[in-house]
């Protein structure tokens, strides 16, 4: 029995983990796909042709897009990791309730507070900007930074910056070669995750940015109501690459000796 | 000429909790020191404030005539190495020795010549290419505390440094650390717990207990004239009878014993076990007692008498070790005989 069901159970997975992507790249390179064929009957590559335009909204869309979402990932990497640093090496007065506030943002349904949001940055000038949108990236991505470098920190051994100190190490040279060396990893994922987040964001760029900034998910979203699936399944392909390439580059964080990060499994 | 360590009425509280109750110490440059004390006493924390890691409550710590309360841990002139080697996992062997260098405003030209040149000193040439992972414990130590001796320290600070290792290894590096300590001109604050390794390798010991420095002097005299019960008991020490000194003896329950020479006033008398022999014959210097029960302790023997004829008639157990065996029945009536000079007039009693 078991031996009979393992594979089928497998294949289904299988099936229902790939199915979606398998759809998105046939409709990516098909001219016209009707029920009930089971493969297009013509195919062509203007989807790609769109998609790579210099000049059209898709290019433009993954540069506003990947602008944002490093400069993000480099922001909410560097705020988070002083507050993970916070929360797990220091005694401080109301540390719960600091702990909780930062990690709100994860259990507020983020709809629920965007409105409140829209209204301080109309007032700040912040609206319909790029510093507005990178600015309100930060409330979904930090806390996850937070807890992935709160877990880091809480296995790195504060005396090795003793060590270093006694050793006639600034604050600051400790900080280059000592900690920064042991809590890279969880530096990385962090980078990994708070930029496949601002990445793939779409209300709060819609809510802050208004038509002004046009991140890629932007451009995705007029393509989906616009019907032309061809063109959605090639702009989705591109939307999937530079976090592909990201991950491939942080994969080895995730795994293996690095014990700095727990939970993740194999990815 | 070295730089010695004036540590002055260092007071630590972490809270309300107070930790160090006024300590003073005076390290004479170029000696190794250890400090003595049981896990609890302060003597980490007393280390970490004359390294700069924690600051005092009150007092101060000078290096020669210099006031360091002021200056930052890294800009002091020393080097400490800790319970843990703690080699920097991001960095080879070598990197790790030449950590103080690189960390300089202008590091010397010659790193690599010197690294090699240190890690020779602690036996280990050659391994300046490999990583951290691939040391047993006391190569890590060794290389830690190459580490710390390339900053050419005035005063190198040592916590423990020996815990974590085996007994065997232990003897070793405690030795070696002596050896060091002799080939470079500085002054050596060595913390432990461990009673024998002080002993072994201390110009003098700083004994502690409970925040309080009890006695600070030559090994030797934690024997053989303990300042205090605590001390006493520390050092191994398992008779100490109250009374008080009377011309030249000492009043106990049990009868007036000879002091070997003049002693200053106290209530409680130090009797070494090993000082005590036991006998069926009377000898000038001797009391009556019963033995209770012998023990083997190692290839010694450990006799438990109780003293006899006291005034107040309450048991009193009086210990005696010996290195022969000899044939004491239980409850057979013998003379433990002492030495008079051996006998210490306890001044403090806490």
């Amino acid at each position: 029995m078991k031996i009979i069901f393992r594979p089928f159970f497998l294949g289904l997975f299988v099936f229902w983990i790939f199915f979606p992507f398998l759809s998105i790249i046939i409709w990516s390179v098909a001219a016209g796909w009707r029920f009930p064929d089971i493969l297009p009957e013509e195919y062509s590559a203007r989807g790609y042709e769109v998609s790579f335009d210099p000049d059209g909204d898709i290019v433009r869309g993954v540069i506003t897009s990947t602008v944002i979402a490093l400069i993000v990932g480099v922001l909410a990497t560097a705020i988070g990791s002083a507050a993970g640093r916070a929360i797990a090496m220091y005694t401080f007065k109301m540390k719960k309730f600091f702990q909780f506030l930062v990690l709100a943002p994860l259990i507020v349904p983020g709809l629920a507070v965007t409105m409140g949001i829209q209204i301080l940055f109309i007032k700040y000038g912040l609206a319909d900007s790029m510093r507005g949108v990178i600015l309100a990236h930060l409330i979904p991505t930090v806390p996850y930074v937070v807890m992935i470098m709160s877990g880091t920190f809480a296995n790195f051994d504060r005396a090795y910056e003793e060590q270093g100190q006694v050793l006639g190490a600034s604050r600051l040279t400790v900080m280059r070669k000592i900690t920064l060396p042991i809590v890279l990893p969880g530096l990385a994922v962090s980078f990994l995750f708070a930029f496949v987040i601002s990445w793939s964001e779409y209300i709060l760029t819609l809510l802050v940015g208004g038509a002004a900034v046009k991140t890629l998910p932007m451009v995705l979203f007029a393509y989906l109501r616009g019907s032309d699936l061809t063109l959605v399944g090639a702009a989705s392909i591109v939307f999937m690459i530079p976090p592909l390439i990201l991950l491939r580059f942080t994969s080895k964080h995730l795994v293996g000796r690095s014990s700095s990060v727990t939970g993740l499994g194999s990815v | 000429m070295n730089t010695g360590i004036k540590i002055e009425s260092i007071e630590k509280s972490f809270g309300t909790n107070p930790v160090l109750k006024g300590i003073n110490l005076e390290v004479a440059g170029g000696q190794l020191v250890s400090i003595l004390g049981s896990s609890g006493c302060g003597k980490t924390t007393l280390l970490r404030i004359v390294a700069g890691l924690e600051r005092a409550t009150s007092g101060h710590v000078f290096f020669g005539d210099e006031l360091q309360d002021q200056i930052t841990v890294e800009k002091r002139a020393i080097a400490m190495v800790f319970q843990k080697a703690l080699l920097f996992p991001s960095m080879t062997i070598g990197e790790n020795v030449a950590f103080s260098l690189r960390a300089q405003k202008n590091p010397p030209k010659d790193i690599d010549k010197r690294v090699e040149e240190m890690l020779e000193l602690v036996k280990l040439p050659g391994f300046a290419s490999r990583r951290p992972g691939e040391l047993s414990g006391g190569q890590e130590q060794r290389v830690s505390l190459a580490r710390a001796l390339m900053r050419n320290p005035k005063v190198l600070l040592l916590d423990e440094p020996l815990s974590a290792l085996d007994a065997n290894l232990r003897v070793e590096m405690r030795n070696f650390i002596r050896e060091i300590h002799d080939s470079f001109e500085m002054t050596t604050l060595f913390v432990t717990h461990d009673q024998e390794e002080a002993m072994a390798i201390s110009d003098k010991i700083a004994f502690m207990e409970s925040g309080v420095l009890e006695q600070y002097d030559v090994p030797e005299s934690f024997v053989s004239t303990p300042e205090s019960p605590k001390v006493a008991k520390f050092f191994g020490c398992r008779n100490v009878f109250s009374g008080k000194v009377v011309g030249e003896t000492f009043e106990t329950s049990f009868g007036a014993l000879q002091l070997g020479k003049k002693q200053s006033n106290g209530s409680l008398l130090a009797v070494r076990q090993e000082d005590l022999h036991v006998s069926r014959e009377k000898s000038k210097h001797s009391f009556e007692a019963t033995v209770t029960s012998w023990q083997f302790v190692g290839s010694r023997i450990s006799i438990s008498c109780q003293a006899a004829n006291r005034s107040n008639g309450e048991p009193l157990e009086v210990i005696v070790e010996s290195d022969r065996f000899a044939d004491f029945d239980v409850n057979e009536t013998v003379h433990i005989s002492y030495e008079p000079n051996r006998l210490h007039v306890i001044t403090r009693d806490n």
